[in-house]
């Protein structure tokens, strides 16, 4: 994704969560964390490389978890 | 064998069931004592908002021991190290209402925990279309598996009993919910109002310019002393308009040390100041407590040692 809407993060470290996973601290430029398990990052990526990052719409996800919960809320609330 | 005189008899059965059913409610109120963590003979009303960063919570019990509490924080953490130690250190180990304002991250993260950690009497939801966080719908599964009452929040329509002396009114949202403004899941949350005797406390979740216009075209009384501050203090809530029917003396804002959206607003801050509202900060006061004697409040904080009385 080039041009103004691109966004990159460093992968600062990877750290270990109480249960012993291994966490990805992703740093963005203003400063900003993420989290995330390291199983997630690209093959090959590690500490100090630089990720971009993209951001995509999942219609059909979307629709799903919308339906998942109004099927709870009609359960629930009726209507 | 002798034989009991009729009427002594029934005598002592009306004494034995007039004592049972003594003990009963003496077991009953020692019960909801007991659950709700009210200090018997204490007629005051408490009304907190629990410091947990840049979210909401709030915390009300009435003197007659009816518990509810008012959103759940950002994340498990916050209903975990916070809002469950809170209420176990009041003595509460029940809430009978758990009112989610709307389903942003910010008032339902700390939900699903919450509801893991402590029983709840009965969920109050804003029942919003479209909506898709998970923690919400990890809360509605969890009212579903616990056979937690549901109750949808709509104005008038939706009664919640805080006991003798205590009125709550469900002022907001109404139906057909609002389609348009800069966050419609803001706009349609639930606003209450709490009145023990002359005292009122405004809880304006985060509703912003269009709910509040909606809310002052009823033309209603909705005058209170305390308001907990709409939006966490944002700019596009608290217009002048809605200060001056609100008339709070009182602002409370829950808002995060040094958070990246820049709130409280000055221009808020600013509005609640020209009206000689006292405003307290969770970021700078922590927890802010309300004591209500039906006639007074007293306002209380954790840190700062701020505290001031009103009537």
């Amino acid at each position: 994704m080039a041009g103004s809407r691109a966004l990159w993060a460093t992968v600062d470290r990877i750290e270990e969560d109480e249960r012993g996973e291994k966490i990805a601290v992703l740093l963005f430029d203003d400063g900003q964390q993420l989290h995330l398990p390291a199983r997630l990052l690209p093959q090959g990526s590690g500490p100090q490389q630089l990720l971009e990052v993209a951001f995509q719409v999942d219609p059909k996800e979307t629709a799903r978890r919308a339906a998942e919960i109004r099927r709870r809320q009609q359960q629930l609330f009726g209507d | 064998m002798r034989r009991g005189n009729p009427n002594r008899i029934a005598l002592s059965l009306l004494l034995l069931a007039v004592v049972a059913a003594v003990v009963a409610a003496w077991f009953l109120v020692a019960d909801s004592v007991r659950r709700s963590g009210a200090i018997p003979g204490d007629t005051s009303a408490l009304l907190t908002v629990l410091d947990v960063g840049q979210a909401d919570s709030i915390f009300v019990r009435t003197p007659a021991g009816r518990t509810m509490l008012v959103d759940a924080g950002n994340e498990r953490a916050d209903a975990e190290k916070v809002i469950l130690p809170f209420l176990a250190r009041q003595g509460v180990a029940k809430l009978d209402y758990l009112v989610l304002t709307h389903p942003d991250q910010d008032h339902v993260g700390g939900m699903p925990a919450l509801l893991d950690g402590i029983p709840v009497g009965a969920f109050v939801d804003s029942v919003q279309p479209g909506i898709t966080n998970q923690a919400y719908n990890q809360a509605l599964q969890r009212v579903q598996s616990k056979g937690i009452t549901p109750i949808k929040a709509r104005r008038g329509k939706a009664e919640l009993d805080l006991g003798t002396g205590v009125q709550l009114q469900i002022l907001e949202p109404e139906d057909p919910l609002l389609t348009a403004g800069s966050s419609v899941a803001n706009e349609n949350g639930v606003v209450v109002r709490v009145t023990y005797g002359s005292v009122s406390a405004l809880l304006a979740a985060d509703i912003g310019k269009e709910g509040e216009e909606r809310l002052l075209a009823h033309n209603e009384n909705i005058r209170s002393q305390i308001l907990k501050v709409g939006h966490h203090g944002s700019e596009t809530s608290s217009s002048n308009e809605f200060l001056a029917a609100v008339n709070p003396e009182v602002g409370l804002i829950s808002v995060g040390a040094g958070n990246s959206y820049g709130l409280p607003k000055t221009q808020t801050l600013q509005r609640l100041q020209r009206r000689n509202v006292a405003t307290y900060r969770t970021d700078q006061n922590g927890i802010i407590s309300v004591r209500i004697d039906g006639r007074a409040y007293t306002v209380s904080t954790e840190r700062q040692g701020e505290k001031r009385d009103g009537r």
